[in-house]
């Protein structure tokens, strides 16, 4: 491999002369090895959407010649659409709120607009990934941005209509059961009648419950501390640059519901609202507990037990037992939720 | 490590909603013979019959009619209490499953009938 050389403030750095990255990335890279995780397409595309959002509103103020403009925004149009992200690939787990997740976007999209400028990678000829692709931003405003376009992509896009769907699932087995009379129990006991309408109802409800808490929930990141920069006070930027920043990206994200914060600074410090939003999917999970015990119960048998419905069989139960079928799918919903809410779930606790 | 987190919390719930719908609530079937067996051969029916015959007196029916393995249905028939029309009516799904309106001159009725005071001396209530 060839690589060029590239000089930093910390020292000169050997870089595979044919990337668009640059030096720290490539620190980055050698120092933060710790897991073999990555962050999703929505994240990439989320730095990129709040960058580009930057550069409209730093060129509107004319602090960007519309050439260099121009170079960076198409390159990160193409940054947002994936024409790098096998070079931006680094571990999530890094220290230093996200900088090198920063850096590594400053240095592709400016290499890239150099590029298109006429000059070769590692130059930083025309455009510079700090003075230019990160003008008035720090990582400490633009990473935490990026993370809630991200989780608010992924809630609206993803989460919210495949909850959506299982509700509708709910409400139409509810539908099949109509009229069909059935004990109900309290405490595993035999106890009055119901039907199985009223049981399926009943589980769609949690979940529709829970899933309007988890999008109030949600709500909490759409105030954002974009334009505070280093630590808040906005140090850098012109006065008009936080208007101009997030009606691009209003924009660019599709995230009508975006505002900056009034107390930047107090957004730079606090994570609480994405430890709400954590509580919100808690709800969801919490639910998933209940009910998935309720069908194990209610499918228990086939012949000496409840057995008052019948589960899809998706795999056989034993090696050694003949026949036997076991619950698997709502034993993994069961374990897979406990798992979620033990180990991932976001406990915000404030250190300075 | 938030993002990690929350990311990973999002990708699990969705996939998970995904294969719990398609994998287990879309193919569930409801065994509807197996529970009209169960519901039958319970007590569950006999709540329903508090406000016609009184409380210590369903109690007391429902003891019997455990030791004997008798239906709470059986019970009543066995005494006399109502009859099988009467029970039916009050037993009715939309009945036993809602909030329903009592029937006072029913209830009146038996409380009034020799089988039931019979009945509530046998058990001394």
């Amino acid at each position: 491999m060839t690589y060029r050389r590239e000089k930093d403030a910390l020292g000169e750095v050997q870089v595979p002369k044919d990337v668009y990255y640059g030096s720290f990335t490539k620190r980055a890279l050698d120092n933060f090895n710790l897991s073999t995780q990555r962050a999703s397409d929505y994240f990439r595309k989320a730095i990129g959407s709040v960058k580009k959002s930057a550069c409209l509103a730093n060129t509107e103020m004319g602090l960007i010649s519309k050439e260099n403009s121009k170079a960076i925004l198409t390159a990160l149009d193409e940054f947002i659409e994936g024409r790098f992200s096998n070079e931006y690939n680094l571990d999530i787990f890094q220290a230093g709120a996200g900088t090198p997740f920063n850096m590594n976007c400053n240095e592709i999209v400016a290499n890239r607009a150099n590029e298109l400028l006429g000059a070769e990678k590692g130059t930083y000829k025309y455009v510079h990934p700090n003075n230019h692709v990160n003008m008035g931003q720090s990582s400490n405003d633009t990473i935490p941005t990026a993370i809630r376009i991200a989780n608010l992509w992924y809630f609206e896009r993803e989460l919210k209509p495949a909850l959506m769907q299982l509700i509708n699932s709910l409400r139409s087995k509810a539908k099949d059961g109509a009229g069909v009379l059935k004990v109900g129990r309290t405490h595993m006991q035999d106890a009055v009648p119901m039907t199985f309408e009223q049981e399926f109802n009943a589980m769609a409800r949690m979940l529709e419950k829970s899933l309007d808490f988890a999008a109030y929930c949600s709500k909490s990141m759409h105030e954002l501390g974009l334009g505070g920069t280093a630590i808040g006070s906005g140090i850098t930027t012109p006065p008009e640059y936080k208007d101009l920043v997030v009606k691009h990206l209003r924009e660019v994200t599709g995230l009508e519901d975006l505002y900056i914060s009034e107390d930047t600074i107090e957004m730079t410090q606090s994570c609480d609202a994405l430890g709400i939003f954590s509580s919100g999917l808690r709800a969801i999970a919490n639910d998933w507990i209940k009910i998935c015990g309720d069908l194990k119960i209610l499918n228990m048998g086939p012949l000496t037990g409840v057995s008052e419905i019948e589960l899809p069989e998706v795999e056989p139960g034993s090696s050694i037992m003949p026949g036997k079928v076991n619950p698997s799918v709502v034993e993994a919903v069961r374990l897979l939720v406990m798992i979620m809410l033990y180990s991932w779930e976001c406990k915000v606790v404030s250190f300075s | 490590m938030i993002l990690f987190n929350l990311e990973f919390s999002q990708t699990l719930l969705k996939n998970t909603a995904d294969m719990f719908r398609v994998d287990c609530i879309d193919g569930l079937i409801i065994k509807k013979e197996r529970t009209k067996e169960l519901l039958e051969g319970s007590l569950a029916f006999a709540t329903a019959l508090v406000p016609y015959l009184g409380y210590q007196v369903v109690a007391e029916l429902v003891n019997e009619g455990l030791d004997e393995g008798k239906t709470i249905k059986d019970m009543v028939l066995k005494y006399d209490l109502m009859t099988a029309s009467q029970l039916d009516r009050v037993l009715d799904p939309s009945t036993v499953t809602e909030p329903a309106v009592i029937d006072t001159e029913l209830r009146d009725q038996i409380c009034i009938s020799e089988n039931y005071i019979n009945y509530r001396s046998k058990i001394g209530k």
